[in-house]
């Protein structure tokens, strides 16, 4: 026990005092969590670029489109376009919607003015154009009701709550937080362990009484550290940098990551154990990494596969992870509420540390 | 004469078909210092490397101290000390910081202080071993096969690739260790060490032993036999004349 302890210390002396180390398994994931924090920071506020193009003369028109100017959510383009311009725009993605206020708009007709406002948006994106025309209907109820000063019965207020708040970032935090543990298994010790097979260090630790389970336990202890320190500088970044308010409570976020971690580590002994050289095992390491990321929702969101893939990704050993950090984070989960996701953490567990144990070679 | 504290019997490793250690049998008397030399692919090292347990015995026994190496991998690792020839140490870990892990391991009491003033590495306890010179890497690697006072210190080509004044250093360091009891098992492709160093030699070439005793006795053997060297031999060579021009002193 003396041993695997002091075994784990120097272990951990060699990671902290090794600076290429240091920046691919702390300054890698907390950098990518301040660029995609910084890009998507504000987008929880919508807004759209909408030209508005007035080609009526009546002067209700123009107080009209004045008063679109005020909408919050139309971010209108500085230059007046005509609507063929605007259209050309529109291709070009310089703009999300059009308005257009056609000729004798607010023609006035029985003393009130009439007319019919034109939306324009892209076929592709009905969202953009359902908000911008829902925006538009709202703003013509508020004028005809001001205009007829007939207050219709039936009416629906908007009022946003602030509702669990789940914000882009949250979703980043989980992912980044996922990948800097699975970083330190599968970049941290896998690589390390083949490394000390070529400097000969394991061969010359075989022929004393060093038990391979002391250097087995004592290699993760030390990396469980690293593992711990990481997801402890991603959660303080996130905190008091970019507001993440932690939803659930601290145990169940500790207890969460360090199972994440133990699978993890697991990949790490499993491919540096068996590998012969590093090559190998940096081989090995990118493509369990790679996989990873590319169907656990890290390049593009799980949402958007199809439903047969969606079942068969739910159960990669990174998908649990950052769906249950998530959960803690943003819904507040307990432990039991993220259940399954650490049933498949246990089983995927089990099976790596089984293959790396019985596959570790000393050379 | 002091008893045997190394026994090998018929002791033979083969890979597939190849047999590269062929029923080898030789006996190291407590306190000695014995030679194995032999060409480059004669079988030294995977002769060694079966009683450091380092290798799978295929055929025949080796016993250290009474251990049978076969049988009791642990207790034998437990009484020997191994200078591998590629001399492996950790990166970024100090000499003490090494040692004093070692230490762990075996459970000794050493005083890594004082392992470190026997090798003359005193001034480096807290230096990293990348940054060590060949001379003082090899000498810290015997440290390292001294942590746990060891009865058998196994020595693979221990001076290769060394200069003169370094290797002249590392005899005498092997003779003290030798002189405080340490039975010293080597192997080297350097006669001139053999014959200074060895009590015995044992000369293998293809996996067999083709000679074995003292170099005097060998030497002798080879001159009765009528052999005479074809040039006079001269009262100083190459060498002598680089250290008398160099100097004994360390440059590492």
């Amino acid at each position: 026990m003396k041993t695997t302890l002091l075994f784990a210390k120097t272990q951990l002396k060699r990671v902290f005092r090794d600076p290429v180390t240091l920046i691919v398994l702390f300054a890698i994931p907390m950098m990518l969590l301040i660029l995609f924090g910084a890009f998507t920071r504000g987008t929880d506020n919508i807004s759209l670029r909408v030209a508005v193009i007035n080609n009526s003369s009546e002067q209700f028109s123009k107080t009209f489109s004045e008063q679109l100017k005020k909408v919050d959510v139309f971010k209108q383009p500085d230059k007046t376009m005509t609507v063929s311009e605007a259209k050309q725009a529109m291709r070009n993605d310089e703009i999300d919607g059009i308005v257009e206020l056609p000729v004798n708009f607010g023609k006035p007709q029985n003393g009130a003015p009439t007319g019919k406002a034109i939306v324009y948006f892209d076929q592709t994106d009905m969202t953009t154009g359902d908000i911008v025309a829902s925006v538009m209907n709202s703003v013509v109820d508020e004028t005809n009701k001001q205009v007829t000063g007939v207050v219709l019965p039936l009416s629906v207020e908007k009022q946003s709550i602030a509702g669990s708040g789940a914000r882009i970032f949250d979703g980043l935090f989980a992912m980044f937080t996922g990948m800097a543990i699975m970083m330190v298994g599968v970049f941290g010790v896998a690589s390390v362990i083949p490394s000390d097979k070529k400097t000969g260090i394991l061969r010359r630790l075989r022929v004393t009484p060093l038990k391979s389970s002391q250097l087995m336990i004592g290699t993760m202890l030390a990396y469980a550290v690293v593992s711990i320190v990481a997801v402890a500088l991603m959660t303080l970044l996130a905190v008091f940098a970019f507001g993440l308010q932690v939803k659930g409570d601290w145990v169940s976020f500790g207890v969460f990551t360090l199972l994440a971690t133990v699978l993890m580590l697991g990949f790490g002994l499993a491919i540096g154990g068996w590998a012969k050289n590093s090559t190998q095992a940096d081989i090995y390491g990118q493509i369990v990494f790679i996989i990873s990321l590319a169907f656990s929702g890290l390049w593009f969101p799980r949402s958007l596969m199809p439903v047969w893939l969606q079942d068969i990704t739910a159960y990669l050993p990174l998908t649990p992870i950052v769906s249950g950090i998530q959960s803690i984070v943003t819904e507040g989960a307990s432990l039991l509420q993220v259940g399954p996701e650490i049933l498949i953490i246990v089983v995927w567990s089990i099976v790596v540390f089984a293959v790396g144990i019985k596959t570790f070679q000393w050379e | 004469m002091q008893k045997d504290i190394v026994v090998i019997k018929d002791l033979t490793k083969k890979y597939g078909h190849k047999t590269t250690v062929s029923q080898v049998s030789f006996s190291v008397k407590k306190g000695e210092v014995f030679g194995i030399l032999g060409p480059n692919g004669a079988g030294k090292t995977t002769t060694l490397e079966m009683i450091e347990t380092l290798r799978k015995i295929d055929g025949g026994s080796a016993t250290v101290d009474g251990i049978d190496v076969a049988q009791q991998e642990r207790s034998i690792r437990q009484i020997i000390g191994v200078q591998p020839q590629a001399s492996g140490f950790y990166d970024r870990v100090s000499l003490k910081e090494q040692l004093e892990l070692l230490a762990s391991i075996y459970g000794s009491d050493v005083d890594v202080n004082k392992l470190l003033a026997d090798v003359d590495l005193t001034e480096k306890a807290t230096v990293y071993p990348e940054k060590l010179s060949g001379g003082q890497r090899q000498r810290f690697s015997i440290a390292t096969a001294l942590v746990n006072k060891p009865k058998v210190l196994f020595l693979d080509e221990p001076t290769t690739g060394l200069d003169p004044q370094a290797r002249r250093n590392l005899w005498d360091l092997i003779q003290t260790i030798n002189k405080r009891g340490i039975t010293i098992i080597m192997t080297t492709h350097y006669m001139e060490e053999a014959q200074l160093l060895c009590d015995r030699v044992a000369i293998m070439d293809a996996g067999k032993i083709i000679a074995l005793d003292s170099p005097d006795v060998l030497i002798k053997e080879l001159l009765h036999s009528g052999f005479k060297k074809q040039k006079e031999v001269q009262q100083a060579d190459l060498e002598d004349v680089f250290i008398n021009l160099t100097g004994k002193a360390l440059r590492d």
